[in-house]
């Protein structure tokens, strides 16, 4: 008989346990561990051979797509997520056909769906699950902050992202330019950069990245470099080394 | 309003809970159960003043501290230390769940073996004084990201500003024991009970 090796991965003790009892009964099941962090689950799925994991979505320390991506999805074992509530996260699972379970479930809605995941398991179809564990990676959007929140003594005040022209670095901070009031933030302007949808904001120099919705006017100088002209009437040189970034949006 | 007020994940985890319970410890099971059905009471209160007493702010918040206990199995103490003549003081209803749910998080993190949080509520001359620490040990950097995508922190500091523009303050700042310290301070205002009404609703009074 077929034996497989799961392993139950939520940061909850109380819900683990009521897994592990709730596949008590399943005769082809045998449980190799329990993990309470996405940490601890990546260091067992690289330490053992695991056949199934059930997956918390929303732990402590991460996601369980982190635990899928860090992992990598052809090293992955089939998953079934288990979910509290992430609409999100449901319909990417719909899609991509990775088996999912919402709490409250109770044990014939977990077996089931052990049960279904063992057949396929058996059905050799790994490349299929890694294939469908990728498409559900592709499918997660980024989320891009609304505001920046900048620490001025005590108080935190918030920086609209919409409101800033164009980011200048300054030593280790940051100058955010915004219409006539500016801010300063203690962070490297590449940190900065990461933090920001890059469909809205270009890194056009060393030190400096604009807002692309504040661009009036973008004329070519000597030796690839380009003078920005801001809807404020600022004007911005680009860095050599930006040359092509610049000539993408000249072409958009 | 549900939504707006409880987080989706606390409320499916904590069934989950209850579900595993009722096999292994029926007891704890109900009590869970009794203590969930308090903090849904008081979420799905409708037409509610924008303001409730510091008591029953307090009352709700311990209620969603025993079920957070029940789920992380002993690892979690709470420490509540309540001025008394603060009890008839008015405080948004819902400001203190959202802030202690982020030290849970935030002091259970890490692997660490077990959380601590403090609600203090004082009082300093005109003012109400509500702190929420945790003994976490990770950088506040977290939090700093939920003020920045308006949530955790970040709606409570949005709420704040609408219904006191420029007569509050929020502060954050970490300890230097470790954990992380969030100050709210308020304009004092007391509770009046309308006793000719027959409602129980709490409307504000000018200071005493």
């Amino acid at each position: 008989m077929n034996l497989f090796r799961v392993l139950i991965v939520d940061d909850e003790p109380l819900i683990r346990a009521g897994i592990r009892e709730g596949l008590a009964g399943m005769a082809q099941i045998e449980i190799v561990g329990e993990s309470g962090t996405g940490a601890e689950a990546m260091s067992q799925l690289s330490s053992q051979s695991v056949d199934l994991v059930l997956l918390d979505v929303q732990m402590q320390d991460c996601t369980g797509l982190d635990v899928v991506e860090r992992i990598g999805p052809d090293r992955m074992p089939a998953v079934i997520f288990v979910t509290a509530y992430d609409e999100y996260a449901v319909k990417a699972f719909e899609l991509n056909a990775v088996d999912y379970l919402l709490k409250p479930f109770d044990d014939i809605r977990l077996r089931r769906s052990v049960e279904r995941a063992c057949q396929r398991i058996a059905a050799h179809r790994q490349s299929d699950l890694a294939a469908q564990l990728q498409a559900l990676l592709n499918s997660r959007s980024r989320k891009w902050p609304d505001r920046i929140v900048v620490k001025d003594g005590e108080r935190f005040d918030f920086v609209a992202v919409d409101s800033i022209d164009w980011i200048e670095s300054a030593n280790n901070y940051v100058q955010l330019h915004c219409g006539s009031h500016q801010h300063l933030l203690n962070e490297s302007l590449t940190n900065l950069e990461g933090r920001l949808n890059p469909a809205r904001f270009l890194r056009i120099h060393r030190g400096r990245i604009v807002n692309l919705t504040r661009i009036d006017a973008i004329h070519p100088l000597l030796g690839g470099t380009y003078e920005l002209e801001l809807r404020s009437g600022t004007r911005l040189t680009s860095g050599r080394q930006y040359k092509n970034q610049i000539q993408a949006l000249l072409r958009s | 309003m549900l939504r707006t007020r409880l987080n989706p994940h606390f409320l499916f985890n904590s069934l989950q809970n209850i579900s595993t319970l009722t096999r292994q410890n029926p007891d704890a099971a109900s009590q869970m159960l009794a203590r969930l059905g308090d903090v849904l009471r008081a979420a799905l209160r409708k037409g509610a003043p924008a303001q409730t007493t510091l008591t029953s702010e307090i009352a709700l918040t311990r209620a969603y501290v025993e079920v957070e206990q029940i789920r992380f199995d002993g690892r979690l103490s709470a420490l509540f230390e309540i001025d008394h003549e603060l009890e008839n003081a008015l405080i948004p209803g819902f400001l203190l769940q959202p802030l202690v749910e982020n030290a849970i998080t935030h002091g259970l993190r890490g692997g660490q073996a077990s959380g601590a949080i403090w609600v203090r509520a004082a009082r300093q001359s005109d003012e109400l004084i509500v702190t929420v620490r945790d003994n976490g040990s990770g950088p506040p950097a977290e939090r700093l990201a939920d003020l920045e995508m308006g949530i955790g922190l970040g709606s409570t500091c949005e709420r704040l500003e609408r219904m006191f523009p420029g007569r509050h303050s929020v502060s954050m700042r970490k300890l230097p024991e470790g954990g992380t310290e969030i100050r709210i301070a308020l304009p004092l205002q007391w509770a009046q009970i309308l006793i000719a009404s027959q409602t129980h609703e709490f409307v504000p009074s000018a200071h005493r």
